[in-house]
């Protein structure tokens, strides 16, 4: 088995984990990898696992997931929110980060995912 | 004057020598001392010393004897030949019985077994039962060994 496919399994396998510490590991060293196409893998994982709490990672953070500064990583993760086939909590968490979030970016483009998944819809 | 005998003066034909002309093979109408040749006649100077028969009794024991050899050759060649393919059979058995043949099956059971128990080992389902903990220490691995 080459690296690469060993290291989708190891992060597909922690998206799927019953222990809620998978989020905590996924964030600390997935998302903060220098390397993007770990970046592009963690958070479609994140997307995948569909909580609150590793949505909130990809939707409402600087630098992470829709918000990453790599426009390939930023576009797969809005594909994979996109793909959600329950996106109930998405919509949820897009709506409250337009509402509430500090940073104009950062709510920009989740109204801008949001207007996209009225679109899809 | 009839148009036919004025022809005739003029060209100097003559029914006679039409019907000369007519019977001859030869078709410059030669005359060989005031003679027209009227058939090809070729008498030929070796006399016939044998009858047809003699001759045709000759080609048939030819044709005999020389079969006769050609059969002879054909079955000593035939007889070499087998000869030959039983030899070389021979050998071969022997040879093909003293080679060991190896198609490094061993090898190729060893390394399908790695790969499997590699695969079933690093699968998605598999690593989903280890702890968190030993997860980040593959993920970090698995990161190190992008380079």
């Amino acid at each position: 088995m080459n690296n690469d496919k060993r290291l989708n399994n190891i992060i597909e396998a922690l998206s799927r984990h019953e222990d809620d510490a998978a989020v905590e590991v996924l964030e600390r060293v997935g998302t903060n990898c220098p390397d993007d196409e770990v970046r592009r893998l963690t958070a479609r994982a994140l997307v995948h696992r569909n909580t609150p709490d590793a949505l909130h990672i990809v939707v409402a953070q600087r630098g992470k997931g829709v918000n990453d500064l790599s426009t390939s990583v930023a576009m797969s993760t809005i594909n994979e929110i996109l793909a959600l086939k329950d996106n109930a909590e998405a919509l949820r968490l897009l709506n409250e980060v337009e509402e509430n979030h500090e940073d104009e970016n950062v709510r920009e483009t989740a109204r801008s995912v949001r207007a996209l998944m009225a679109f899809s819809i | 004057m009839e148009i036919r005998s004025i022809s005739q003066k003029i060209f100097g034909t003559t029914p006679a020598n039409h019907e000369n002309t007519a019977n001859h093979t030869n078709p410059f109408g030669v005359n060989f001392k005031g003679n027209i040749i009227m058939a090809d006649v070729f008498s030929s100077t070796v006399e016939k010393s044998q009858s047809f028969t003699g001759r045709m009794n000759k080609l048939v024991d030819a044709v005999r004897v020389g079969s006769m050899n050609a059969f002879s050759d054909v079955s000593t060649r035939f007889n070499s030949a087998v000869s030959r393919v039983r030899t070389r059979a021979v050998e071969f058995w022997d040879r093909a019985r003293s080679t060991e043949i190896n198609f490094g099956a061993e090898n190729l059971i060893n390394n399908l077994r790695e790969r499997f128990s590699e695969m079933s080992t690093h699968s998605v389902s598999r690593l989903s039962t280890l702890p968190v903990s030993d997860l980040e220490s593959e993920l970090n691995l698995a990161i190190a060994a992008r380079g």
